[in-house]
């Protein structure tokens, strides 16, 4: 017969296991769902960097040769490279099976980076983006990953829930300091949420749009929870929905 | 002999500027637009021989830009630039609009000049009768005669080359006049007689 002690161990492991299953498996929903909407984020700046080579590879055979025109050339493609390799290495971080690493964060530059991964989505939806930012911005203690990633999430819903809305869809993000918590508020002028569907919208696998698995407002209230974090939200039908998060402040150590 | 107009629309100025140098340094004179109303208004006030504009932009995309084109005449070549093929097959209708061609993302520059020479070739019958016409006889071409051109019997006063400016300029004439033309080959071709 198993002694208690080695059965609680035993269940540990198990628990410690599974744990990071789970992690994994989060991951890999947030990146399932972006995988198709990351390729359109690459292929522009990709053709931007083709068309550019090549003009400089047509002036030289012509001979018509002009250093400042190659020059702002050059600085354009070094810019656009960039650009490109921010979403690769973020795809890396959402793939990539690790730990959670604690760091200061700054939120304002945490969404930043997110937005960065939806600019030609929200170009195409004609789509544009309020920023209400407080400056400077107290860090928060969480993993910048796992951060980005709600973010990811929050940004991806609205950019679903603005589906259509050629005219004035807007996502208005504002951050700031309150009660020694950071405060943000998250907010689309889209579809909304219906009230029936709304006291749900939280929980796994509840979704209102017909791709996805509903998983993603979940998995970002867990990575919010797990930093002694809330999130809340608000919404009208056909005048839009709006999340509300809190994290407390890094304590200085 | 002009080498052809064009209007680009793309609402990513990156990629304007480098099409429109690419299509400059060919020869080609080229008007830009950042939407797909914007490049419908352009093409309301000039005809271009050539467009070349991307599917998905906001509110107005290439595809709905181009069936609105498809609506005039005389007809422009559209050049629709997708990024995704398969994706894009699934979204047209096999049965209504077919643009001159579909270029996928990213596009290579010679490959892009290289259809859009094919294009410009493939020029618009009456437009390219009629500026060859006023190129090669210049004086005549100036020059206002009665003439006339409808089974009406109406009779008007106009020269080759005021015609032409108006049907490149898009204007309500210059569509009622060209659409006469057509009419006019047809009753050619059709009963030999003309008054």
């Amino acid at each position: 017969m198993e002694s208690l002690e080695n059965k609680i161990k035993r269940l540990e492991k198990t628990i410690f296991k599974q744990e990071r299953e789970l992690l994994h498996s989060r991951q890999m929903a947030t990146l399932g769902t972006m995988a198709s909407s990351l390729s359109h984020e690459i292929i522009q700046p990709l053709q931007i960097l083709l068309a550019t080579a090549q003009n400089c590879q047509r002036d030289i055979q012509r001979e018509q040769v002009d250093t400042d025109i190659i020059s702002d050339d050059l600085e354009q493609i070094v810019k656009t490279t960039k650009r490109i390799v921010h979403i690769v290495n973020r795809l890396h971080d959402l793939s990539h099976d690790s730990q959670p690493l604690l760091e200061s964060i700054n939120v304002n530059t945490t969404i930043e980076n997110a937005l960065m991964m939806f600019r030609e989505q929200l170009k195409s939806h004609s789509i544009s983006i309020e920023k209400h930012f407080t400056v400077p911005l107290p860090p928060i203690k969480a993993d910048q990953v796992q951060l980005e990633q709600v973010f990811i999430n929050l940004i991806s819903n609205a950019r679903d829930a603005l589906e259509g809305c050629f005219d004035n869809g807007c996502i208005t993000i504002s951050t700031q300091t309150q009660n020694g918590e950071i405060q943000i508020r998250f907010e689309d002028n889209g579809v909304g949420i219906a009230p029936a569907q709304l006291p749900h919208i939280l929980e796994p696998f509840v979704t209102t749009k017909k791709k996805g698995v509903g998983l993603g407002l979940y998995i970002s209230q867990e990575i919010i929870h797990s930093y002694g974090g809330t999130i809340t939200v608000n919404s009208q039908p056909n005048k839009g929905t709006a999340f509300f998060i809190k994290f407390p402040l890094a304590t200085k150590e | 002999m002009s080498t052809g107009k064009i209007l680009l629309v793309d609402d990513e100025p990156e990629i304007v500027k480098q099409f429109k140098r690419a299509l400059k340094s060919e020869g080609y004179h080229v008007e830009t637009a950042a939407s797909g109303e914007e490049g419908w208004e352009k093409y309301q006030s000039s005809y271009f021989n050539v467009v070349i504009t991307d599917w998905r932009m906001g509110k107005m995309n290439g595809l709905e830009l181009a069936r609105k084109i498809d609506t005039q005449h005389p007809v422009t070549k559209v050049i629709i630039i997708t990024a995704f093929g398969k994706e894009f097959e699934e979204t047209i209708d096999p049965h209504h609009y077919h643009a001159f061609d579909y270029l996928k993302k990213p596009v290579e520059m010679d490959n892009l000049l290289n259809k859009v020479k094919e294009a410009v070739q493939r020029q618009d019958g009456v437009v390219a009768a009629l500026e060859d016409w006023v190129e090669t006889h210049s004086d005549e071409a100036a020059r206002p005669i009665m003439a006339t051109l409808s089974q009406q019997r109406e009779k008007q006063l106009w020269s080759a080359k005021d015609i032409l400016e108006e049907i490149k300029g898009n204007t309500e004439r210059g569509k009622q006049e060209y659409k006469k033309i057509i009419q006019l080959t047809i009753d050619l071709l059709t009963r030999g007689k003309i008054q």
